[in-house]
């Protein structure tokens, strides 16, 4: 029910962009987007790998050398969406690309669009010291003073 | 300094050398009987000079020592039964142990920050887990109140003590990561066992954190809640979730996200089982690899990220001693300790009285 919902929709923006190009296929549906990009949409597990089983025509999806669906020269990508254990919410929608059955990158897409990854190292923030927090009392830096000078 | 003799001081000092009445009574010449009934305030005049002087040589303090007027707190809010039962392995004298080192430590505190005072420039809450709709919830609130970007926590100490709270590194036994205290006339303490490492002990501060903001009652839950709290507050699952996405999950990768997330590899195991993001065949396989390689104990050297260290107390002790010129007797004299306790708690060591000198505040 979810993937005739979003392939519903996604058909439905399609047919408003003339960027947009709707294939449907025996198993899924696929979009080219400006004639560069193929996209695929899959119902993956949280490893973006397919749930379903592997047919020849998804195995050759994942093999860039081949041309597939009549199209040669297009970036292969599938728009995935993974659900939860119990397939009631989805937990994360995205781009992601394979080569041969291997992962090998995403992009997330949230409401807004594309959510930009999060830097690999956390950025170095500037420090700060924590030591200015502790002062000497004035009373104490009076007497301190006072013994000094005697 | 009160002129009472303070038995609780006595009890306190026993257990904080971890001696048992027996041998403190025999070593300093006493009757066991006559000793406990010191011990216990039940004799019917304040024992005499000649009674507390060899006990107090015997126990390695001043006699000044037993004449302080403080109040002895319990353990802990978080060291409480429920939660301790869980871990049978902590003996019974090392909880005594522990009571007895928290409460002298409480005492220096004391005795420090009537010279310092202790500023904080971040809000640090009470807010009930149930209310607010979980303890993640309250994480995300409170990384929301101290404004910490999107991300990984930079420096947890730092974020801490910049809320006023007061970190301090113990020697602690093995099995306690630390402990956290709020009492009316101290800052909120945090205290940490040194020799935990980096991983452990980020999480430790982090679990601490929440207790401190969450818990004022001891409660059966309260465990749980400061660890997703600690969880939660480190790395919020809608963020850690992106990177967990995309490929197997395996040991390795979680080594480099515990470097990024500065996170143990358990912790990021426990989340992303949680979050669904496993099956559980997938989580059993991964915590009985995880089991093999001894990790569950302590992840290895090469996964972990540098210590964090505090500065906020260090700077207490700093003042007193570059600012107003106290050396280790004087400290010991302050602290009503013996200059060895001085060395091995907070590494000042006495020097010629000559080589010191004063330096003058404008």
């Amino acid at each position: 029910m979810v993937w005739e919902e979003v392939a519903r929709r996604l058909k439905a923006v399609a047919a408003d962009d003339s960027d947009v190009t709707v294939l449907e296929h025996q198993d899924t549906l696929s979009l080219i987007i400006e004639d560069e990009v193929l996209l695929r949409l899959k119902h993956s597990d949280v490893a973006l790998i397919t749930q379903n089983y592997p047919t020849p025509e998804a195995e050759a999806f994942d093999d860039h050398d081949v041309d597939l669906f009549g199209h040669t020269g297009l970036q292969r990508v599938r728009l995935c969406y993974v659900l939860d254990t119990y397939e009631t919410s989805l937990i994360w929608v995205g781009i992601a690309a394979h080569n041969k059955g291997k992962f090998l990158w995403k992009i997330e897409l949230a409401d807004t669009g594309a959510v930009a990854a999060p830097e690999r190292l956390p950025l170095e923030h500037p420090e700060t010291d924590t030591s200015k927090l502790a002062r000497l009392k004035r009373v104490t830096e009076e007497k301190n003073k006072k013994k000094n000078e005697q | 300094m009160a002129n009472i003799f303070n038995h609780e001081l006595l009890l306190l000092a026993r257990q904080y050398r971890g001696r048992s009445q027996e041998a403190v009574a025999e070593a300093a010449g006493l009757d066991q009987g006559h000793y406990s009934r010191v011990e216990r305030g039940l004799l019917n005049a304040p024992p005499s000079a000649e009674t507390i002087r060899p006990i107090a040589d015997v126990l390695d303090f001043p006699m000044s020592f037993f004449f302080q007027g403080d109040e002895i707190s319990g353990l802990p809010l978080s060291v409480h039964d429920s939660a301790w039962r869980k871990r049978a392995s902590v003996r019974a004298s090392d909880l005594k142990r522990l009571h007895a080192e928290l409460n002298l430590r409480i005492m220096h505190i004391r005795r420090y920050l009537q010279a310092v005072d202790v500023d904080s420039e971040r809000p640090l809450p009470r807010l009930d887990a149930e209310d607010m709709g979980g303890a993640d919830k309250v994480a995300a609130c409170i990384r929301r109140a101290w404004m910490i970007p999107d991300g990984p926590v930079g420096n947890l100490t730092t974020l801490c003590e910049r809320a006023g709270i007061l970190v301090i590194q113990c020697d602690f036994v093995e099995k306690i990561d630390g402990v956290t205290m709020r009492l009316r006339d101290l800052p909120p303490l945090i205290f940490l066992n040194k020799s935990a490492p980096p991983d452990r002990m980020r999480h430790s501060l982090a679990h601490e954190l929440g207790h401190l903001i969450m818990h004022s009652v001891p409660t059966d839950a309260m465990e749980e809640e400061a660890d997703l709290f600690a969880g939660e507050f480190l790395a919020p699952i809608s963020q850690a979730r992106s990177d967990l996405i995309g490929g197997r999950i395996t040991l390795e990768r979680l080594v480099q996200l515990k470097k990024f997330w500065k996170v143990s590899v358990a912790s990021l195991l426990y989340r992303a089982s949680h979050a669904g993001l496993l099956t559980p065949n997938q989580s059993s396989y991964l915590w009985r690899q995880l089991s093999a390689r001894g990790w569950k104990k302590r992840e290895p050297e090469e996964t972990q990220f540098p210590a964090e260290k505090p500065r906020l107390y260090e700077k207490v002790l700093e003042l007193h001693e570059n600012e107003l010129g106290y050396d280790a007797q004087e400290i010991a004299r302050m602290l009503h300790l013996s200059l060895n306790d001085v060395r091995e708690l907070y590494g000042i060591v006495s020097t010629d009285k000559a080589t010191r000198h004063l330096r003058l505040i404008k």
